[in-house]
């Protein structure tokens, strides 16, 4: 793994890492990518995958409105909220 | 002076009697827990919070209504301490991490609804690995958790605290979850008891998730019976979790007593491969004998893919664990980096500051599993391996009803000894990846200890939906020892 993945996955991992902390994270994914190539070797091809240990059907339920929590509960968790929305920084310059 | 045992160390079914029949009050039960807690678990760390004035008012509440003469549920005025990834709504959950900083849940998770229902009274919150990233309890924003039995040593993990507790008479029940071993593996370290159901038997809603293919709300107790009786109150589908399962729960306590007569005890030899402490061979190699005592017949068994469980492990967890863990962004809910920049420096800057090393790297791992041009070879393999190991367990069932092994390669390690290395901290899960893949139950009971007093666990792993005949092997080869009734040396119960 070179320098520029571990940067791409840090980005994509959305992590401000030090030069340190990608160092350290590039050797330790060597380490463990290098144990768990072991998988390669076993033939795949017919076998299915398994997203779920056992196959799961998707249950419907009835369109049916519940009852859901009031903005303010949900809005008491947020660092930044204003006028009963969450606030980010600024994303449109304007 | 009374005979009766202190009441920290009676089991929660024995309270649940006494509390029913009046012989104690739930709220002399809650306070003597937490008088025990208070007094010892400076030393220990199993608790981040403890809910002392709530848990008075819930115990007080569960007596005024025996007063009334309403019938009391199965865990009426009965303990119980929470792992710190559940929600409970007006609680704090921190999944011991900075990144979930001052949160409190407006809504509680249906384990949680389920043990408030049955009347349970809620001690507080138990420490884990970050996000339940872990097998040593180390990885916490809290600190580690210390074993019971001798306080350099690790309690396991990612559910430590909650093991650690039930260990120390802090409470008689526990809830933990289990991923990978996260349950079991504690459970072992401290000689109690550690049930992980079958995937999808207890409803995930309201438990923070890691790897959702994987993760099982699981319970900790002192004794199987404890453990049935929390599985009892705890299984049953549920509309707010789409992989719980529609078949009917059991009473799990009904079907405990009785022989093993006719039961078939498969013993998987890569179970007892290299790596195994020859201390832990000879404990659980004495204890599948002692299932033969009982009545049962042993039969050997082939898990030929077992050694290939950890790398599928890793990558699947990981991969999971990097989409569930992208929701914590600083916007809605937890901590958020201060000072002036863009929305995505924010987010980046949060994650940086909020999650451990640990939780980074798996985060950094999963994205890498599941990029473009790596996730034929490393996530999709690993979900078809998946498929083979899944396979290993269904042929072994069609000549066994129960497999028997070790929970743990060793006892537990020394503090410190894993943290710098995750290769060797992810192969001490070597013999509990494989269930959790297959998504089958599996438990573990002590069964004897080091010449240093360290405990031994057994894991008995059924086929799905295999509950009822795990806990009753589980039960039959408990009752024939005195392995769970050995108390850690720190403090004895007094209270």
């Amino acid at each position: 793994m070179d320098s520029d993945t571990i940067r791409a996955l840090a980005k994509l991992s959305r992590l401000e890492l030090t030069e340190a902390e990608l160092d350290r994270a590039r050797e330790q994914l060597e380490h463990l990518l290098g144990h768990f190539d072991a998988l390669q070797q076993i033939p795949t091809d017919e076998v299915e995958a398994s997203p779920y240990p056992r196959p799961i059907s998707l249950r419907m339920r009835a369109d049916e409105p519940g009852e859901t929590l009031p903005p303010e509960e949900v809005l008491q968790n947020a660092p930044e909220q204003r006028a009963g929305q969450f606030l980010v920084p600024r994303i449109i310059e304007g | 002076m009374s005979d009766a045992p202190p009441i920290t160390s009676r089991s929660a079914t024995e309270l649940a009697t006494a509390i029913r029949d009046g012989g104690l009050r739930a709220a002399e039960v809650t306070d003597a827990f937490l008088a025990r807690i208070a007094s010892h678990d400076t030393g220990l760390g199993s608790f981040i919070e403890v809910w002392g004035d709530a848990a008075l008012a819930e115990a007080e509440a569960v007596d005024a209504a025996r007063a009334r003469g309403d019938a009391l549920g199965p865990l009426g005025g009965v303990p119980v301490a929470i792992k710190d990834n559940y929600v409970r709504r007006g609680f704090r959950t921190g999944c011991a991490s900075k990144i979930l900083d001052g949160f409190v849940s407006p809504y509680t998770s249906t384990a949680v609804a389920r043990l408030e229902a049955a009347g349970a009274i809620l001690l507080g919150r138990t420490n884990m690995d970050e996000f339940a990233m872990g097998s040593s309890t180390e990885h916490s924003i809290h600190g580690a958790t210390k074993n019971p039995f001798d306080p350099a040593r690790t309690c396991g993990g990612s559910s430590g605290g909650s093991a650690a507790a039930v260990a120390a008479r802090f409470a008689p029940l526990a809830l933990g979850s289990d991923t990978g071993g996260s349950v079991r593996q504690p459970a072992a370290f401290c000689g109690v008891s550690g049930l992980k159901p079958t995937y999808g038997r207890i409803s995930r809603f309201g438990l923070v998730s890691f790897a959702s293919s994987l993760d099982t709300v699981s319970p900790f107790g002192r004794t199987v019976a404890d453990t049935a009786l929390a599985l009892a109150v705890l299984a049953g589908m549920d509309r707010n979790d789409s992989t719980s399962l529609a078949d009917p729960a059991e009473d799990y306590t009904a079907g405990l007593d009785g022989s093993l007569d006719g039961m078939r005890v498969g013993v998987p030899a890569e179970y007892f491969g290299d790596g195994l402490d020859p201390v832990v061979e000879e404990h659980v190699r004495a204890a599948i004998a002692q299932l033969s005592e009982l009545g049962a017949t042993t039969v050997p068994i082939e898990l030929p893919h077992t050694r290939y469980a950890v790398p599928t492990y890793y990558l699947i967890c990981t991969s999971e664990a990097s989409s569930n863990l992208s929701r914590y962004d600083g916007v809605r809910f937890g901590h958020r980096a201060g000072g002036d920049q863009d929305l995505d420096t924010m987010y980046s800057r949060t994650r940086a500051e909020g999650f451990g090393s640990e939780v980074k790297l798996r985060i950094l791992l999963g994205t890498f599993c599941l990029s473009s041009g790596y996730y034929d070879a490393y996530y999709l393999k690993a979900s078809k391996v998946r498929t083979l190991i899944r396979e290993d367990f269904e042929r072994a069932f069609t000549q066994c009803d129960v497999l028997a092994a070790p929970t743990s390669p060793f006892p537990a390690f020394d503090l410190g000894s894993k943290t710098d290395d995750p290769l060797a901290m992810y192969l001490s899960d070597v013999l509990t990846v494989a269930p959790s893949l297959a998504g089958v139950p599996a438990i573990s009971v002590p069964c004897g200890a080091t010449t240093d007093g360290l405990p031994i666990g057994m894991q008995l792993i059924g086929p799905a939906l295999g509950e009822a005949k795990l806990l009753h092997a589980a039960h039959a080869f408990e009752q024939s020892t005195g392995h769970h009734l050995v108390e850690p040396c720190f403090g004895k119960a007094t209270s």
